[in-house]
C-alpha cells in the first residue's frame, strides 16, 4: 500500500513535470481514487514485472491509463484472456487493435460460424458490445434526407427484416502473399467469412427517411473508441450500393445477436464489398451530398492505383481509388495444408468460390503445378453475394510432394492470377490457393 | 483538412474525443519512457535522466546503451498498439518512414522527438527489414 502511494505522488510529479494540465491532473486523481478502475485487469502484472515494477505500481499505472490508455504490452494479457472469448483457434495477429483470422481448414462450414469469423478491428471494442447490452443504444440516418431517423434497437427490430448468407471479406486479406512485403495486419487467407445475417435493408430505411436528390454517398459511424489520438474509423459506400436489396443492417449473426467482435448490437452488412464497408458497432449513417472523404476513404487507405504500379513503388494519392467490391477468388478447406496421404487413395477437396459483384462460373483444380486441370463441382449459393461451394478429388500414383491448387472463373472469364499483382498496402489479394500434401507409400 | 472536416460532421463523438486529449496521451507516454527506467527514451544524448539517476524508482538499473533502441521502439509504439503488429512486418526503410510518419501525423503520436524516430527507424530496419524472417 505504501509502495502504491509512493509511486503514485512520483507519477503525479512527472505528469506535472512534464506540463499536464489542471484537467489531467484531475482525471489523474479522479481515476486513483477509484478502486473500480483497477479490478478486472488480470494478467496484467505479470508483463508489469516485466518491465521491472512492483505490484503498487501496476495499479497506479492501470489506473493511470483507464480504459484504452493501457499500454498494448499489458493490455495485451487482458484481451487474450478476455476478449476474444468465443474465437477458438483463432489467429491473433494483433491483440491491440484486435485482428484474428481462421486457417482455411477451419473455414470449411457452408456458412461460416460466428466463432470462426474473422475480426477486423481498426480501434477498441466498445464496452456495450462486451456486455450485450442494447440500453441506450440509438441508430440515426440524417443528411441529405426529408425526414432524419432515430431508432431504438427495439424499433429496428420491429420493421421488415431480410436474412442472406452475405460474403465479408477484409479489403487486405491476401496481404502475406505480396512481394515485396507491404505494411499491415499480414492477412493469409482467412480475413473471410460468410455467415447468415438478419436485418433491415438499408433501401428500406432510406426509402423512410426520404433520400433527396443530391444524395451521393453513405457515411458511416461506429461506437467504437478510437486507439490514441486516431479519428473515428468510418468509411461509406455509393447511394446506388446502399439502395441494392442486399445490403443489410444487421442485428443478428447465424441466428444470434451479433458477436461482441463483429459488431453487437447492429453493423452494416455490405455483401460482396471490402469488409471496412461493413462498419461494425454501427450508430450513426450520415448522408452526405459527395463522396465521402473521412481518413480512411481518402490517402492510401483503402485505395489502390488507377494503374498498375512497379512492386515496390508508392505513385502520388492523386491516382489512388477508392476500393469497392472484391473480384474472383476460391479457397481450399479440406485437405488442410501439409496433409499426409498414401498413394492410391483419393482424397477429398472441398472449398468455397466468391466473386463480388460478378458471378462464379467455374472452380478447377490441379495438382501438378498447373500442367493440367479438372473441373470441380460447383454447388451454387444459397443467394446472391453467398458462397459457392466446389466439391472434387484428387489422388496420387508416386510418393512425392504434391500442391493442390483451385482456380476460380467469373461470368466474364476473369480467373484468379497465378502470381499476386502488387499494390501499395496489399489490398485485394486473390492468387490461386495452393495446398501443400505429403505423399508415402 | 479532411479529417477535420469529418470531426465536424460528428458533434457527439467529437466530444468524446476531446476528453482524452493527444496531449495527455503524450505526457503520459513521456511519464512512462521515464518510469521504466529508460532515461534514453527521453534523452537521446543517452545519459540517465538525472533526477530519476538520485532517486530511482522501483525499476531495474539503466539498461545499456545497445538495449535503448528496442526500449524506444517497444515504449513508443505500444502506448497505443500491441508490438505484435509491427513485428510481423518486413518493410524497407522507405515503407517504414511511411508507416512512422502516419503514426506521428495521423494517429497522433506527436511526442516521439524526429531524433527518436530516426533511431527506432533504424532498429525497424535492422529487425523487421524485407530480409528479416
Amino acid at each position: 500500500m505504501k509502495k502504491s502511494l509512493e509511486v503514485h505522488d512520483q507519477l503525479r510529479e512527472l505528469l506535472v513535470e512534464n506540463g499536464a494540465s489542471g484537467d489531467d491532473l484531475d482525471r489523474f486523481d479522479t481515476v486513483m481514487s477509484r478502486r473500480r478502475f483497477l479490478a478486472g485487469l488480470g494478467g496484467g502484472g505479470t508483463a508489469l514485472s516485466l518491465f521491472g515494477f512492483g505490484a503498487g505500481a501496476e495499479m497506479v499505472l492501470q489506473g493511470l491509463f483507464g480504459r484504452g490508455m493501457i499500454p498494448a504490452a499489458w493490455a495485451a494479457e487482458a484481451v487474450k484472456a478476455a476478449q476474444i472469448e468465443g474465437k477458438p483457434g483463432m489467429i491473433v495477429h494483433s491483440p491491440r487493435p484486435v485482428n484474428g483470422e481462421f486457417p482455411p481448414h477451419l473455414l470449411n462450414d457452408d456458412v461460416t460460424p460466428t466463432k470462426r469469423h474473422f475480426v477486423r478491428n481498426n480501434g477498441l471494442v466498445p464496452q456495450r458490445a462486451k456486455e450485450q447490452n442494447p440500453q441506450g443504444w440509438m441508430l440515426t440516418i440524417d443528411g441529405e434526407v426529408r425526414q432524419p431517423l432515430k431508432l431504438s434497437l427495439e424499433e429496428l427490430m420491429q420493421m421488415p427484416s431480410a436474412t442472406y448468407q452475405a460474403c465479408i471479406e477484409c479489403g487486405g486479406n491476401g496481404r502475406a502473399n505480396f512481394n515485396p512485403p507491404v505494411r499491415g495486419n499480414p492477412w493469409d487467407r482467412g480475413a473471410i467469412g460468410c455467415s447468415e445475417w438478419k436485418g433491415v435493408p438499408l433501401r428500406d430505411l432510406l426509402q423512410r427517411a426520404g433520400l433527396k436528390d443530391n444524395a451521393v454517398y453513405t457515411a458511416h459511424e461506429g461506437e467504437d473508441p478510437p486507439i490514441g489520438a486516431a479519428p473515428p474509423f468510418s468509411r461509406g459506400i455509393p447511394i446506388d450500393k446502399a439502395m441494392e436489396a442486399h445490403t443489410l443492417v444487421a442485428y443478428q449473426m447465424n441466428g444470434e445477436p451479433l458477436h461482441a467482435m463483429n459488431g453487437y448490437p447492429v453493423r452494416v452488412v455490405v455483401p460482396g464489398w471490402i469488409g471496412s464497408a461493413s462498419q461494425k458497432w454501427l450508430t450513426g449513417i450520415r448522408i452526405r451530398d459527395e463522396v465521402h472523404d473521412s481518413e480512411k476513404m481518402t490517402g492510401y487507405s483503402y485505395r489502390i492505383p488507377e494503374y498498375p504500379v512497379p512492386p515496390g513503388t508508392r505513385p502520388p494519392e492523386s491516382v489512388m481509388k477508392i476500393l469497392t467490391a472484391w473480384q474472383i477468388k476460391s479457397l481450399i478447406t479440406q485437405p488442410a495444408a501439409d496433409t499426409k496421404a498414401n498413394t492410391g487413395k483419393r482424397i477429398a477437396v472441398r472449398g468455397h468460390a466468391w466473386a463480388g459483384e460478378n458471378t462464379v462460373d467455374k472452380v478447377l483444380i490441379s495438382t501438378d503445378y498447373g500442367v493440367s486441370w479438372k473441373a470441380a463441382k460447383l454447388t451454387q449459393p444459397a443467394n446472391k453475394y453467398a458462397w459457392y461451394h466446389f466439391d472434387s478429388d484428387v489422388s496420387f500414383d508416386e510418393k512425392g510432394y504434391y500442391e493442390i491448387w483451385a482456380r476460380a472463373f467469373d461470368q466474364r472469364g476473369n480467373a484468379q492470377p497465378f502470381r499476386q499483382p502488387w499494390n501499395p498496402k496489399g489490398y485485394l489479394g486473390n492468387v490461386i490457393h495452393r495446398v501443400p500434401v505429403f505423399v508415402d507409400v | 483538412m479532411s479529417e477535420r472536416r469529418f470531426c465536424g460532421l460528428w458533434p457527439d463523438r467529437h466530444s468524446v474525443r476531446a476528453a482524452i486529449p493527444g496531449g495527455f496521451i503524450a505526457v503520459v507516454a513521456t511519464a512512462m519512457s521515464i518510469l521504466i527506467g529508460n532515461a534514453l527514451a527521453a534523452e537521446p544524448n543517452g545519459r540517465p535522466h538525472k533526477s530519476m539517476a538520485e532517486n530511482p524508482p522501483e525499476v531495474e538499473t539503466a539498461p545499456n546503451v545497445e538495449a535503448a533502441p528496442k526500449k524506444l521502439f517497444e515504449t513508443h509504439c505500444s502506448a497505443c498498439h500491441s508490438l505484435e503488429l509491427p513485428r510481423s512486418q518486413h518493410l524497407d526503410r522507405d515503407t517504414w518512414r511511411w508507416v512512422m510518419d502516419d503514426m506521428v501525423n495521423k494517429y497522433g503520436a506527436t511526442w516521439i522527438t524526429e531524433k527518436q524516430q530516426e533511431r527506432i527507424l533504424d532498429y525497424l530496419v535492422e529487425h523487421y527489414g524485407p530480409q528479416s524472417q
